[in-house]
């Protein structure tokens, strides 16, 4: 039953830059962020997904395009991973008409239906029973898509998880569910109020397979989820994947990096095992090659900025438009 | 020189106080070093160093409270005159507060606004609205009302009571000293009802009204002709005032601005054709409604106003057939009446009343007389809706229809 | 024209409907066999297992499951056995189901339709938790619509209109009109939102009521019209969202006397609303306090006795009429 991931060394030099690449994009839009908050330009509050970035860049570099992905309020790496544009992500997270959601929803409602991306959702545990309807829409209409709902260690006490987890697992739908246990509910640490150590096992109480994973591993994240993904494609039904990771920042803006519920000592023991480091010693990158990953990385994500902060904000009267299709 | 400002930590609040500064001026430190300690909702928050440099001026001192943005302190990068740069400080530095601004109370507040209340006493008159509105209308001083329902309040019809006593110069008849003896009878209440209807209608609306003759010989022409047939569809024949019914509805449909209301400086244009018939009963005026009469045959209408005949003997009227009506046809050629300057139903705009069919001379193309039946046709209009030339060409468009009768083919 | 009961016409609508365009889906507690009322009885028949089905006892996720599913393309109808039982579809209908259009910048549309019985009184008296009906609380949700026939013939043609709609729609039904009959049009019937029907015509005074309080209204008008001569205009908003304020504020301006009729506890109930928007933009017609006749708060008892107390009847309504000429 807990089976732990075996890594996959059978990736290209290739793939291995595009997954530095995408994670380090990822780290970097949430740090960026986090600036502009503090520089006062952004409306509403942002979850940083640093120190996870390697669940959503593994998971997603095992989808295909069609694919479809449902996430919370730590979603931005999500997104990042499956290909959103930066800057129309940006432009929403500083509120401007010309963002993915035309300045609407703000960090934690984002969607980019183009890559699959349905919603991130501010309501924590209400997008895996969605992704399990659009699921079953997958399943009526014959197709081989599969649905990620992706939901934290704190969501899973939601009842919500469980309804949706039981009926994907009666119905045998095409979804994965992508559990990120970072072992913290905002301050509330998951070992006080979850009564089991590791979440994988309930996925046998939902008649689907769960398997416990590396999350700072990103080739292990991938392996997993091209098993699960391939599972779900040749109509065998849902899986779980708990990823163990860790969030570096606080639960959003405005919480302090690891006081007064988390140690210093825990935070740089999972730093040490940080994913990129990790992956470009797995990978072989040299240190060149590092550098000039970043600096693109840096070139995108403040070309981003500048168009965001260079677009227009939505007119009031706006306000009142999309209440109803 | 680098611009220590203080960062947006958190959304819901503006901001935070400054609690203890890690470094004294003159002191080195780097960009991401712990700088200041900072507290917010009870929680102590470190805000780094945005640059590397030598600390050159405190702006805000330990324990003040700061908004989010605001600059409180220099650093000196390398190459600088730290005391330069300190010296700048001076002109920039903005006072700020040790203790967080208070919200006046909310007691305070709402005694306030108590107060106020207060003060603004009522009036003492209980009134509903529409008598609010109707004693406006009708210049009447809703303190002089004594007439109120069971509830205390005075309503719409306390008001037209008021108003008609007050326009009533003499006293009431029955205390008439030295008068004729005399017996109190009652009125009905459909009687007392129309009273009162009336004499809102003649006050409220100003009326006008236009005169006509109108010659019937093609109308009971085709009267005479289509009786037969309708008497054995329905069981009886057609009526003057069923034809006049079915030509009035068409004229209706060609002036729709006479099928309306005045509704508070507005015109309300009905979209549907309900032509009331008055009738006399043995409790007085009522005006049952042909429905849609614009779409109805003669044959229909006959039939309509047979039943509601019927009923009206009967006391058998459903809702629909005193209600929603748009327009009023009053005839009284049965009483023998040569013609009436009728009061209009409200809320209608206009109401048709005909008189006696009386037979007389007229002269007709190239001087030659004739005896014609005629009976007299007066439109009562109610000015607000209607004008005289608007009336003029609706009396005169229904007068053509009703001697042309071929006209309602169109 | 054909005669028919309010659970035969629904059933008539879904068929309809589902036979038209093949990504109507039904779904909920029950259904294949149509066990609850029976609105869905004979469907899977027809239409098969994959269209008409069982869902787990998950209320939640049987909304959120049909956001999604719609989210694919599908128009699911999802039933809830009791409408009392929204309360656990709540997060599903009014954070995500309402919002979902406004959140992706209108990109994204939620076409579902939740369908519940609502109300006391009828073949089912099920106490306390079974006999509620809080459509003011779907009211309140901008991007809700919220529907309530009071005929067969409306149930019919306002289930297809909902079915067709891209929104998502609160459908509600009510226990006690279950076994209500009526004529049904024949033909491709589709009842408009936003469009009230006035039922009985009227001068001296209104009653505006929710769709259980229809029968009520209409015999406690035609009882006053007996006894008082007062001609009472009994008017069927048919839909509460999208609301026709226009025939509402016609009626009132025509009557000038208004009494409200509903089911459901009196307390921010669907009459304060109506209330405040003829106080709002009618008051110089009226000739007399609004009056809001609906049932006590409380909840309704499990015996009839109980229930009787609680929720208005016919008497009720005509006394507040008479209330409105003091």
């Amino acid at each position: 039953m807990n089976t732990v991931a075996k890594k996959t060394g059978g990736m290209s030099k290739e793939q291995i830059v595009a997954l530095y690449r995408r994670m380090f994009t990822a780290r970097l839009f949430d740090l960026s962020a986090e600036e502009l908050f503090s520089q006062g330009l952004m409306p509403s509050s942002i979850h940083s997904c640093v120190g996870e970035e390697a669940v959503p860049v593994g998971v997603c570099s095992a989808l295909r395009a069609d694919d479809y992905v449902f996430t919370t309020h730590r979603g931005h790496g999500w997104f990042v991973a499956k290909g959103a544009p930066l800057d129309k992500m940006m432009a929403e997270l500083l509120g401007r008409r010309a963002g993915l959601c035309k300045g609407k929803s703000g960090s934690m409602h984002f969607v980019y239906p183009e890559r699959g991306l349905m919603g991130s959702n501010g309501i924590v545990g209400a997008a895996p029973p969605i992704g399990v309807g659009l699921a079953m829409a997958i399943k009526y209409r014959k197709k081989d898509q599969v649905v990620v709902a992706q939901f934290g260690d704190g969501a899973s006490s939601e009842g919500s998880i469980h309804e949706a987890m039981n009926m994907a697992g009666v119905w045998k739908l095409p979804v994965i569910f992508a559990l990120e246990n970072n072992l913290y509910a905002i301050s509330v640490p998951s070992a006080t109020v979850l009564s089991v150590k590791d979440l994988a096992i309930r996925a046998a109480g939902y008649g689907m397979p769960g398997e416990i994973v590396d999350g700072m591993d990103v080739l292990a994240v991938h392996d997993a989820a091209q098993r699960a993904a391939k599972r779900a494609r040749a109509g065998e039904g849902p899986s779980l994947l708990e990823f163990k990771t860790y969030r570096y920042r606080g639960h959003s803006r405005g919480d302090p990096q690891y006081g007064p519920y988390r140690t210093k000592d825990e935070h740089e023991s999972w730093v040490a095992r940080d994913a990129l480091k990790s992956l470009a010693a797995q990978g072989s990158l040299t240190t060149e090659e590092v550098a000039e990953i970043e600096a693109e990385v840096h070139g995108a994500i403040e070309s981003a900025i500048e168009y965001a902060k260079g677009c227009p904000d939505p007119s009031p009267e706006e306000a009142l438009q999309h209440i109803y299709a | 020189m680098i611009e220590i400002i203080l960062p947006a930590l958190t959304w819901t609040m503006k901001e935070a106080r400054v609690t203890r500064w890690l470094k004294s001026p003159g002191e080195q430190i780097e960009k991401g070093q712990p700088l200041i300690e900072v507290e917010m909702d009870k929680a102590v928050v470190e805000v780094e160093s945005p640059g590397t440099g030598t600390l050159a001026a405190i702006m805000a001192e330990e324990n003040t409270v700061v908004p989010f943005l605001a600059l409180i302190g220099l650093l000196a990068t390398e190459g600088e005159d730290v005391k330069a740069v300190a010296a700048t400080a001076a002109g920039r530095q903005t006072a700020f507060a040790t203790g967080i601004a208070k919200e006046a109370p909310a007691e305070e507040a709402l005694s306030a606004v108590q107060a106020t209340a207060a003060a603004a006493s009522a009036d003492g008159i209980r009134a509903t609205p529409l008598a609010k509105k109707l004693a406006r209308e009708l210049g009447v001083n809703l303190a002089e009302v004594t007439d109120h329902g069971p509830s205390g309040r005075i309503r719409e019809t306390d008001v037209n009571a008021h108003f008609l006593k007050a326009k009533a110069a003499t006293p009431p008849v029955s205390a008439r000293p030295l008068g004729p003896s005399g017996e109190l009878v009652e009125i009905s209440r459909v009687k007392r009802l129309t009273g009162e209807r009336m004499r809102q209608s003649l006050d409220v609306a100003p009326h006008f009204w236009l005169h006509r003759d109108l010659d019937i010989t093609e109308l009971q022409n085709v009267r005479a002709r289509l009786a037969p047939r309708i008497e054995s569809a329905v069981g009886s024949r057609p009526s003057l005032t069923g034809m006049l019914v079915k030509v009035v509805g068409a004229a209706l449909r060609r002036h729709p601005h006479v099928n309306a209301s005045f509704d508070n400086e507005r015109l309300l244009v009905w979209s549907d054709v309900n032509i009331g018939v008055a009738m006399a009963t043995s409790d007085g005026l009522i005006v049952p409604v042909v429905h849609h009469a614009d779409r109805k045959s003669i044959e229909e209408i006959t039939r309509d106003l047979a039943e509601l005949r019927r009923r009206s003997k009967d006391k058998d009227f459903r809702a629909q057939d005193l209600s929603g009506g748009t327009f009023t046809i009053s005839n009284l050629g049965m009483f023998g009446i040569d013609w009436v300057d009728s009061i209009i139903n409200p809320p209608e705009a206009a109401l048709l009343s005909a008189g006696r069919m009386v037979r007389k001379p007229v002269v007709l193309q190239g001087d030659i007389i004739e005896i014609r039946p005629m009976v007299h046709l007066c439109l009562a209009i109610d000015h607000r809706v209607l004008d005289g030339a608007d009336g003029s060409r609706f009396l005169q468009d229904l007068v053509e229809i009703a001697e042309n009768p071929v006209f309602l083919l169109l | 024209m054909p005669e028919m009961t309010y659970v035969e016409a629904l059933r008539e609508a879904l068929a309809e409907e589902m036979r038209r365009d093949d990504s109507v889906i039904v779904y909920g507690e029950d259904v294949k066999l149509g066990y609850a009322f029976g609105i869905t009885r004979g469907l899977v028949d027809e239409f098969g297992e994959e269209r008409s089905f069982d869902s787990p006892m998950s209320e939640a996720a049987i909304v959120a499951s049909a956001v999604g599913a719609s989210l694919g393309g599908l128009r699911p109808v999802v039933e809830i056995q009791f409408s009392d039982f929204l309360t656990l579809s709540m997060d599903a209908l009014v954070n995500q189901a309402a919002k979902v259009h406004f959140m992706s910048g209108g990109q994204l549309k939620a076409p579902i339709v939740v369908r519940a019985p609502f109300g006391a009184v009828g073949v089912f008296r099920g106490g306390p938790q079974h006999s509620q009906s809080f459509e003011s609380w779907f009211m309140h949700v901008p991007g809700l619509k919220v529907v309530t026939p009071s005929t067969p013939a409306d149930a019919k043609g306002l289930l297809k209109t909902a079915i067709r709609d891209d929104n998502p729609v609160v459908f509600c039904e009510y226990k006690s009109l279950y076994g209500s009959r009526g004529q049904v049009p024949e033909g491709e019937h589709l009842v408009p939102f936003g469009k009230a029907a006035i039922r009985r015509q009227g001068t001296d005074a209104m009653i505006v009521a929710t769709a259980p309080m229809m029968p009520k209204a209409l015999a406690a008008a035609e009882t006053i019209a007996k006894d008082g001569g007062w001609e009472v205009l009994v008017l069927d908003l048919r839909t509460l969202a999208p609301l026709d304020k226009d025939c509402l504020l016609t009626c009132v301006k025509q009557t000038h006397r208004v009494l409200i009729a509903e089911e459901d506890c009196k307390t921010a109930g669907v009459g304060s609303e109506l209330a405040a928007i003829i106080a709002e933009e009618a008051i110089e017609y009226l000739d007399a306090p609004i009056v809001r006749v609906a049932g006590l708060d409380a909840p309704i008892g499990a015996t009839a006795a109980l229930e009787e107390f609680v929720v208005p009847d016919e008497k009720r309504i005509v006394g507040g009429v008479r209330s409105l000429f003091t």
